[in-house]
């Protein structure tokens, strides 16, 4: 597409309507509509039963950690920044840490870059993992919601055994992490990428023969990949499309120049492929966490933690569980940071999953919104406003999930 | 990256590059903000748009656009007045901008003109004050805002 | 030691809802996790339901942030006698390490009255099941040491 008027259209097609929808007759209204007195998460606008537009608003979780960082010292900064998100805690740090480290003149040794890389990638497993069992859960197959996350338990033991802690990490630090592997950690490494390499092996036969998942998730949510690749999503969303980009083997950081991830794609782009190829990535996951736990060179773990950065602007991004994670970070030279700017990669995708959800029923909404994997305030809330009938009402997220079991009881998707 | 890639930068008038490794920056001014979007897209063929940064200078408010394709960061900086912070939207060349650009115009207050977000509010509460400046100017201070906002 | 036996019937079967006001999730997924097999609060009669009319506990997660303020002050009106609250983690207890940003509450108990803080940043399960058990203690009447 490279002429002006193919690329006007296309915008008029993606973006027409995300705010000043008007369709005849009917009232217009815009992101603060008077009658609308609650500001909502999401609101669905519905014709008869199928979906014509969503618009969001993301207020829900802004806490002001941008403008935070700017009162911190750049190692209370990683305390502050890692907890933006629970579930991609280590990928928050470790962008942010990489990021002052390119500012600065000292190298991290390779025995860190190692650690990095098996923190990442079991905090990747363990966020797939969890991802799944929401799946699950918003499909009403609440017994592999159980087992998952009973089988995810593994991997948050390594976590803790090797940094302390389940969720908030607090491991990586300027130029390494912060202290080094416990003893005989390989063999516990070891047991539990066994086991969890046959489990994967089970729940990919499950997710691909079970009719509850089918149903749900076959051809539901397709978008057009020239369409999408203009609204610019990342992660496993963009990769279903069929584009190779993963920012692990396109910008190479800690050690995955010497360890290289094998980048899965999909071409059908609807959640039945989202589910292969993260349980896919789980996979590569734990290959590449098993090599590197037999190839770990000795040395130490940090070179020197500085107070001051030098002067100066720097970017960096990461492969989170969910796609890529940016930061930006200017320093004047003193101890604080003079401004931080992180572009979580739930904001990117959620342009692309409401244009995936035009022409679906209400039904089909929690299983696309979570095929993004956001957060789990994003489905608190929602409105519902049916334009045939000229009503709305509020509906939850446990209300949707119950409405989404029922409908696919009774009915089924053209 | 490889010479004919570099080579098709010289194409633009009035900018100045600068290259470090593998992250480019073009510094333009305002005006020609959607012609240097429209060149990276089509000429150079990079549709990502990773995000656009606001920061507060002072004086002047510094916009940078950050793209991410052929293994390089390729990223425009702009600087605005600050007494009147206005610039051209891009969202008629890459439609994924449009979150971005409402987010800066929340945070810093700058008016992104054709941007259909513009009117309300994105990530701030609607109960934030509007005689107040936006939270990441230098002028905006948090136990103000916590206190306006009957916060406690 | 006697025990009325509304008491009994009331800490045997717990319903929880829980809301997530502007959390980072680290205190939801811990949560969420203390229903599972390996911690598994049902058997002690907690579960989940989905509509805060039915609930007798309201667990709360997050900073509260203005535009959660409203919110939650409607869903704890909402909620039948006898009820309780729990705050879960530091930022539901006092605001954590969000303390001094211009968007977050210093606790839940700036907006409604809370029984229980389960203090961490995120509690762990094994917390959670002990912040459980003082709420039980406390609808029973025996005294919390």
């Amino acid at each position: 597409m490279s002429s002006d008027e193919s690329i006007e259209k296309t915008v008029k097609e993606t973006t027409a309507g995300l705010i000043q929808y008007s369709p005849e007759g009917l009232v217009p209204f815009g992101p603060v509509h008077p009658a609308l007195k609650e500001p909502e998460y999401f609101k669905i606008i519905l014709e008869g039963e199928k979906i014509v537009q969503i618009i969001p608003r993301i207020g829900y979780a802004h806490r002001g950690i941008e403008r935070a960082t700017q009162d911190r010292t750049w190692v209370q900064a990683i305390y502050l920044v890692e907890r933006i998100c629970g579930i991609c805690s280590f990928a928050h740090s470790l962008g942010f840490v990489q990021t002052v480290e390119s500012l600065t003149e000292y190298e991290v040794p390779r025995r860190a870059r190692y650690i990095r890389l098996l923190i990442a990638e079991m905090e990747r497993i363990h966020s797939h993992l969890l991802w799944l069992g929401l799946v699950g859960y918003w499909t009403g197959f609440d017994t592999l919601f159980m087992w998952i996350w009973r089988d995810r338990e593994r991997v948050l033991d390594l976590i803790e055994m090797i940094t302390g802690n389940r969720v908030h990490k607090s491991y990586a630090t300027i130029t390494g992490v912060r202290r080094d592997l416990p003893e005989n950690i390989e063999r516990h490494v070891q047991s539990a990428m066994k086991y969890l390499s046959e489990r994967v092996v089970f729940y990919k036969e499950i997710v691909n023969t079970e009719a509850t998942i089918l149903t749900r998730t076959k051809g539901v949510g397709w978008i057009s990949p020239d369409v999408a690749i203009r609204l610019c999503p990342v992660g496993p969303l963009l990769r279903c499309m069929g584009f190779k980009r993963d920012v692990r083997v396109d910008d190479p950081y800690a050690a995955y120049d010497e360890i290289v991830p094998e980048v899965k794609t999909s071409t059908d782009s609807d959640i039945l492929s989202l589910l292969n190829l993260r349980l896919e990535e789980i996979e590569d996951s734990i290959r590449m966490i098993l090599d590197a736990i037999t190839a770990i060179p000795p040395g130490p773990v940090k070179t020197t933690v500085p107070r001051t950065i030098p002067k100066g602007d720097a970017m960096g991004h990461v492969e989170a569980p969910r796609g890529e994670l940016f930061y930006f970070v200017r320093s004047d030279g003193g101890n604080k940071p003079t401004r931080v700017k992180i572009r979580t990669p739930t904001l990117a995708n959620i342009l692309t999953a409401t244009e995936m959800l035009k022409g679906h029923t209400l039904a089909d909404v929690p299983v696309v919104l979570t095929g993004m994997d956001p957060c789990f305030g994003c489905m608190d809330r929602l409105t519902v406003i049916d334009l045939d009938e000229g009503k709305e009402w509020q509906i939850n997220g446990e209300q949707l999930r119950r409405y989404g079991i029922e409908w696919y009881k009774n009915n089924k998707r053209e | 990256m490889s010479e004919v890639w570099i080579s098709k930068f010289y194409e633009l008038k009035d900018v100045k590059i600068s290259k470090e490794k593998n992250r480019i920056m073009i510094e333009t001014s305002p005006d020609k903000i959607v012609e240097t979007c429209r060149f990276i897209t089509t000429k150079l063929g990079i549709h990502h748009l990773v995000t656009i940064t606001g920061i507060d200078e002072g004086e002047k408010i510094c916009i940078i656009y950050h793209f991410w394709g052929q293994h390089n960061f390729v990223n425009i900086l702009v600087r605005i007045e600050k007494t009147n912070p206005r610039i051209n939207s891009i969202t008629n060349v890459v439609p994924g901008a449009i979150f971005y650009e409402a987010e800066v115009h929340d945070m810093l207050g700058v008016i992104f003109e054709g941007n259909s977000l513009m009117e309300g509010r994105l990530l701030l509460p609607d109960t934030y004050p509007s005689d107040l400046p936006p939270p990441l100017r230098k002028e905006a201070n948090p136990e103000e805002i916590r206190r306006r906002m009957g916060l406690e | 030691m006697r025990i009325s036996l509304k008491s009994w019937a009331r800490k045997n079967s717990l319903w929880l809802f829980h809301v997530n006001a502007a959390s980072c999730n680290g205190c939801d997924i811990e949560f969420v996790a203390s229903l599972t097999p390996r911690y598994d609060i049902e058997r002690l009669g907690a579960q989940l339901v989905p509509s805060p009319k039915h609930a007798d506990v309201l667990v709360v997660t997050g900073t509260v942030n203005p535009l959660m303020r409203e919110r939650l002050k409607r869903i704890y009106e909402q909620m039948p006698e006898p009820k309780y609250v729990i705050a879960l983690g530091a930022c539901a207890g006092g605001g954590g390490v969000m303390k001094g940003c211009y968007n977050v509450s210093h606790g839940v108990d700036k907006v409604i009255p809370v029984d229980i803080y389960i203090p961490g940043c995120p509690p762990r399960p094994e917390a959670i099941i002990y912040g459980l058990m003082k709420l039980r203690n406390k609808i029973e009447g025996v005294e919390n040491e």
